[in-house]
């Protein structure tokens, strides 16, 4: 599992949710080293809050493309904006 | 909204985030992504003859830029044919698949053609339709014989003059779009009805390929649940397998869902019986052909091999009992059992039990674990 946030602090938090939970292998990659997520075999990719929807819609689609059965959670401020 | 894709609509978490709310999503995550192991979009699997000619007709058909309707009923696997047309057909453009059932009918045009900026309120800005993103590749239109009448006539055009505009604009766009279309519907009634032009159904019906519904095959039930319980196996690590009288239950049934029912069973099987060996008894009732209420020897069987209980559950005391208290009871030595064999991580317990984590979260609470 991924965790994409620019945002390290609400990432990590949310990591630590996911632990939690009892969800292993959680890893957090920024918004500048998300590319690697390509080169791993992924179940689930969080985008994080500090995400645009506009990125999101940018990082989701080309996640898709790349790996057709990651599932992918866009995690949204509570007024629906991505950051 | 049109920048937000599906995949991220159907996953979506608000900040900060509710645990129980995360806990759930996650269910929802694995339960959905549990389903990618039922079908394999690469291959048309198979050993009837019907499956040998879909293979061959696809080869055949693949490289040349012919329209193609398929036909077939709910999940025989046409959209399956559909990227297999598209794999094989060597362009270089995307698949792109649209539902003309799913899309509401003042929307299917923009989705299909696009629109210019401020075409219409809450056209903020210019987006593409499904026949340019499909441009030098495969455009699938599924459930075409659910598209609006006023939809088809700008659809005809699009297939004749191959040339798109968007809405509110009025630039002829040049396409070159590969179309597959498919129905489960019957288009001969459908035109008989009024329901769906005459002119397109030719149009489309350049190549037809019907998919033969699953009982009509069912020498493609084995190797369909052989690849399908492999592929979850290569995926999730977990395996099932099936006692002889449970293949013969599978063989014999008569799958109005197709494959896509076959796929689900998998699935379900695959969450509540990890790593089992399948008997009829464990089946549907409507697949195994058992009566429900007839299943206590197949199922004290299980109860045998999670521990010694046999006599708790079968005997009933002279002086009867609470059958309340006693199924509470059993629920309870089984959950302490799975949770001391899981070392207490509640997911691995709830999948020894064949339970959502949620739902055995909600027991130790009920039972005051």
């Amino acid at each position: 599992m991924l965790v994409i946030d620019p945002d390290r602090t609400s990432a990590e938090t949310l990591s630590g949710m996911i632990e939690f939970l009892d969800t292993p292998n959680v890893t957090i990659v920024d918004d500048q080293s998300w590319p690697d997520a390509v080169n791993r075999e992924l179940e689930i990719v969080f985008l994080g809050r500090g995400l645009s929807q506009e990125s999101a819609h940018d990082i989701a689609t080309w996640l898709q493309a790349e790996q057709p059965g990651v599932a992918i959670v866009h995690v949204r401020d509570s007024n629906g904006s991505g950051s | 909204m049109a920048a937000v894709p599906d995949l991220v609509n159907k996953f979506h978490l608000k900040w900060p985030v509710d645990l129980n709310e995360l806990g759930t999503l996650l269910e929802r995550v694995r339960q959905q992504k549990s389903l990618a192991c039922g079908a394999d979009p690469t291959r048309f699997i198979g050993l009837s003859e019907a499956s040998n000619t879909v293979r061959q007709l696809i080869d055949q058909v693949a490289p040349s830029a012919a329209t193609v309707l398929v036909t077939g009923e709910s999940g025989t696997g046409k959209e399956v044919v559909a990227r297999l047309l598209h794999e094989n057909s060597g362009r270089t453009g995307e698949f792109v698949a649209v539902n003309c059932g799913a899309i509401p009918q003042d929307l299917l045009e923009s989705e299909l053609f696009g629109h210019e900026k401020g075409a219409f309120t809450g056209a903020s800005a210019l987006r593409k339709g499904r026949f340019e993103q499909a441009d030098h590749g495969t455009l699938f239109l599924d459930e075409i014989g659910d598209m609006p009448l006023s939809m088809q006539v700008k659809l005809l055009r699009v297939l004749q003059e191959r040339v798109v505009e968007r809405v509110g604009g009025v630039r002829s766009i040049p396409v070159d779009v590969r179309v597959v279309a498919a129905t489960h519907r019957d288009l001969d009634a459908r035109i008989a009805e009024h329901a769906f032009r005459e002119d397109l159904y030719y149009r489309l019906n350049v190549v037809e390929l019907n998919i033969t519904p699953l009982r009509e095959r069912r020498e493609d039930v084995l190797p369909l649940l052989d690849e399908m319980v492999h592929r979850c196996l290569r995926k999730h690590g977990i395996g099932v397998s099936f006692a002889d009288d449970a293949i013969d239950a599978l063989r014999d049934y008569d799958w109005p869902g197709n494959v896509r029912e076959l796929a689900n069973l998998v699935e379900r099987l695959i969450v509540v019986r990890p790593h089992a060996t399948v008997r009829r008894a464990d089946l549907p009732a409507e697949i195994s052909g058992l009566d429900p209420c007839d299943l206590s020897a197949a199922e004290t069987d299980d109860v045998y091999s999670l521990g010694d209980m046999n006599t708790a559950v079968i005997d009933l005391p002279e002086d009867g009992l609470s059958l309340r208290e006693h199924i509470e009871s059993i629920e309870r030595t089984l959950i302490e059992e799975a949770l001391a064999m899981s070392d207490g991580v509640v997911s691995k317990a709830a999948k020894l039990l064949g339970l959502q984590r949620t739902t055995l979260v909600e027991k130790i609470k009920r039972l005051e674990i």
